[in-house]
């Protein structure tokens, strides 16, 4: 939940507006979709795992 | 923290299967997992008492020990630890026992003489990572008893990771509070006997900074039995929590500590001076820690002092100089509260993290100093013996808390399902809050002590939420529309920058935005780079000027795994200082090597070169290629000869060329690879084409050979041509470059194709030799260009 002090530093009011922050990477969802077990893969740079893709 | 499960079924007898609470917890916001361990059943493994003891005859560090077992024959075992001797209690594998580590015990012979079975140290049982000598068992252990029963070791470790706003949870007693919400099964609090006073002596206390301090409690124990050992259970509870055994009072304090979670410290009250103050150390004292570090107490650190000088530093960890020993007889026993902003600016200053400061920098609960105090005391008189005195404290007590405001239409409105009253009154007393029916569908509510974090009216919604849990809030499609913003014609996505690279055989990767100082020292030493403030690590300390470094690095990593041509391209956000901050840009680099094409048996095999990697930038300018022009300049990341400033007519927009011979050298590269960076601004900035009228009338070709100094760029007589010709010239081919002993040393001879075509007529042949002509003229006034013989 967003905290009511963030809205206050914005000039929001918290009473009439309020937020929820969750979400998950874009990352996570490759990984189901693709099948990948570790999430450093993306971001290692290895040409042989990239090569997989395209 | 890590936490013994049968420990905390002591305090709520919980149903689920271990793994199925830290699925709970970990749902209700408590990050849990279950340690996996090996086999704790330890099978042929029983309590042996060691009855005699004699030298190996054959073996100077051998002894040869005579093991009760609990059976009529004792049984002759060959051991090398040097703790082995008469009397003491140790777990004796069998023969047949098969230790975690997949050692089998059989008979067998050493030196001579036979052993049946071995004595066993914690680390051979799998109990530790490491451990000298055997494990010695207390005295409760009963010879021939499984060491799994007596060290209870059915049992499995929870660990958690906590959000810094539930330091409420960092103990058993917090920990069972939890479950016991989560679950809706009461908890049962084990009766903890109060220490009984027997004593009369009490040591002042004072506190000199209430703030930071709200409350100080301690008394004194004396006549302390010497010798005492803390007991297996205890021992057990502690190693599950990844706490070293040191001394029973130490152990005791860490062990109250994990129960309920107020730390604790024991003063050797032998080497104390006079009474002790909580008070803010002064600029030039300084004080030797538990752990052998001296600290210098410059910054105002919140001190406990006695009169000769800092004693503890509060919160954080006792000093070395007052800490109990094996002798001590005699202690004063501490039980504070610190507030979190006194401890957490000590800890993080002097990078002193201890079990202690990551509890009060969370908050403890105001309520616990004086419970902790007396159950300390218990088990301490308890194990240890000794005479209990009053307890002395000084501070403020903590000013009642005012109740929380909760309206049931907020509720709603917030978490967009309706919870009824009932509910809400239900789920919030689970957590020890108190409701109070207010006009007009509000409650008043009262937080118990120990939830210092609960301060607003949403942070009660939160945990009407977590309790009920988030999955119980029914998915509900978007109420509003989401509309892109629409992508100008003129703009080129950068989808498809990507797609032309990668349909030319290069890999995109992703590197940070973080980089190493030295590395772009080395490869811009004239860019206005960005210093990080607070680096994660010291090779990160700069923001990114070029893709250049990270490129680099990437080649290198795939070098190692074999890969020798390489095609790698990064889009990202370069930084650069400016008078006001710093500026970002988004940038498109590349870096290429190996051959040309890859392996195969129809061409013959050369490495790429620069009109590859021009070739390629060609593409990835598609339409805007043709106003691409290459201007030789130096940089200093690129090779003084094979370097090119690209610019779209009076536009730098990136450059081009070979790794400079220095740098390749500096960054112990096996080949010169080449390497590109333009303005993702400028490839995607293409404008929408306007359409040129096409000629119905045919064009006219003329080819030329012009001998140019090997120097002049071949650019140079395509532009002159094209600034120079008088009648339509649509099309410059540079079709054949040739150097040999017929031009001359230093000398190179150009093919040039020019395409003449006007859309209004058909170019008379006489027009276009006389502009040929004029061309010749041009060249060889601006280019010392001779028409070769």
């Amino acid at each position: 939940m967003v905290h009511p002090k963030v809205f206050e530093a914005v000039s929001l009011d918290p009473e009439r507006y309020t937020g929820f922050a969750f979400g998950l990477g874009v990352e996570r969802f490759a990984m189901l979709r693709y099948g990948v077990n570790d999430l450093r893969q993306f971001f290692a740079n290895d040409l042989r795992f990239l090569a997989q893709f395209h | 923290m890590k936490l013994s499960l049968n420990w905390l079924r002591e305090w709520v007898a919980f149903d689920e299967a271990p793994a199925d609470l830290a699925t709970r917890l970990t749902l209700a916001g408590l990050e849990s997992e279950v340690l996996p361990q090996g086999d704790t059943r330890l099978a042929g493994v029983v309590v042996g008492q060691i009855t005699a003891a004699v030298p190996h005859p054959q073996a100077d560090r051998l002894q040869v020990c005579t093991v009760d077992i609990g059976r009529a024959a004792a049984l002759s075992i060959v051991c090398g630890a040097s703790n082995a001797r008469v009397g003491i209690r140790v777990p004796c594998a069998t023969v047949g026992a098969v230790l975690p580590n997949g050692m089998t015990i059989t008979q067998a012979t050493l030196r001579g003489v036979d052993s049946a079975g071995m004595l066993c140290s914690a680390e051979e049982l799998g109990l530790v990572d490491k451990a000298d000598g055997l494990l010695e068992l207390d005295e409760t252990a009963r010879p021939g008893a499984a060491v799994a029963d007596h060290l209870a070791l059915n049992d499995a470790v929870l660990a958690l990771e906590l959000t810094p706003n539930r330091g409420d949870c960092l103990s058993v007693l917090g920990l069972a509070r939890e479950v016991s919400a989560l679950t809706d099964i009461p908890m049962r609090r084990p009766s903890l006997p109060p220490a009984v006073v027997v004593g009369d002596k009490v040591l002042k206390v004072d506190v000199a900074d209430a703030e930071a301090c709200p409350l100080y409690a301690g008394r004194m124990i004396t006549r302390l039995k010497p010798g005492r050992r803390t007991p297996d259970w205890m021992r057990e509870r502690l190693r599950r929590s990844g706490i070293r055994c040191i001394h029973p009072i130490v152990d005791i304090t860490n062990f109250v500590m994990m129960e309920l979670g107020q730390p604790m410290h024991a003063f050797d009250l032998a080497k104390l001076q006079g009474g002790v103050t909580v008070r803010r150390a002064t600029a030039t004292e300084s004080l030797t820690l538990l752990n052998d570090q001296t600290v210098a107490l410059a910054n105002e650190e919140l001190v406990i002092a006695d009169e000769s000088g800092p004693i503890a530093l509060a919160g954080v960890m006792g000093g070395k100089a007052s800490s109990v020993a094996r002798e001590t007889d005699a202690i004063f026993l501490e039980s504070a509260l610190f507030s979190p902003p006194a401890v957490a600016g000590t800890a993080r200053r002097h990078k002193l993290h201890s079990d202690a400061s990551h509890r009060f920098e969370r908050g403890v609960d105001p309520a616990l100093q004086r419970i902790a105090l007396d159950r300390a005391s218990q088990l301490i008189v308890q194990i240890c013996g000794g005479e209990v005195h009053p307890i002395t404290q000084a501070g403020r007590h903590q000013p009642e808390l005012t109740g929380i405001n909760l309206r049931q239409t907020r509720i709603d409105r917030l978490l967009g399902i309706a919870v009824p009253p009932k509910q809400v009154e239900a789920l919030l007393g689970r957590l020890g809050m108190t409701l109070r029916h207010e006009r007009g569908g509000s409650w008043q509510v009262k937080m118990p002590s120990h939830r210092t974090d609960l301060r607003l009216e949403v942070d009660l919604i939160e945990e009407i939420a977590r309790l009920m849990g988030y999955d119980q809030i029914a998915a509900q499609p978007y109420a509003a529309a989401l509309a892109p913003a629409p992508l100008p014609e003129r703009l080129q996505p950068l989808s498809r920058v990507r797609d032309v690279l990668v349909a030319r055989g290069w890999q995109e990767v992703v590197t940070l935005a973080f980089t190493d100082a030295g590395a772009q020292a080395g490869l811009m030493p004239n860019a206005a780079r960005v210093a990080v403030d607070n680096p994660i690590a010291e090779t990160l300390g700069e923001l990114r000027a070029s893709l250049w470094p990270g490129l680099l690095q990437t080649y290198r990593l795939n070098l190692q795994r074999q890969a020798l041509r390489q095609r790698l391209f990064e889009i990202g956000v370069c930084f650069a200082a400016a008078a006001e901050g710093f500026e970002e840009h988004e940038v498109i680099g590349g870096l290429l090597s190996g051959t040309a094409a890859t392996e195969q048996w129809d061409q013959p095999d050369r490495p790429v070169d620069f009109f590859d990697l021009k070739s390629d930038l060609e593409a990835l300018f598609g339409p805007l290629a043709a106003q691409l022009t290459y201007v030789a300049t130096a940089h200093p990341a690129l090779h003084p000869g094979q370097s090119a400033q690209l610019r779209l007519g009076d536009r730098p927009v990136g450059w081009a060329g070979r790794i400079h011979p220095a740098q390749q050298q500096a960054l112990d590269l096996p080949e010169a690879v080449l390497m590109f960076e333009v303005s993702a601004g400028a490839v995607r900035e293409r404008g929408v084409p306007r359409a040129q009228a096409l000629s119905e009338y045919p064009s006219s070709r003329r080819d030329l050979a012009l001998v140019v100094a090997e120097t002049l760029p071949v650019q140079a007589l395509v532009d002159c041509a094209r600034a120079r010709a008088d009648i339509p010239l649509v099309d410059v081919k540079v079709f054949d470059l040739y150097r040999g002993e017929s031009v001359g040393e230093g000398f190179k001879s150009v093919a040039i194709g020019l395409i003449f075509n006007d859309y209004s007529r058909t170019l008379k042949t006489e027009e276009v030799d006389q502009c040929v002509a004029a061309l010749l003229e041009q060249w060889k006034v601006q280019c010392q260009a001779t028409v070769r013989a």
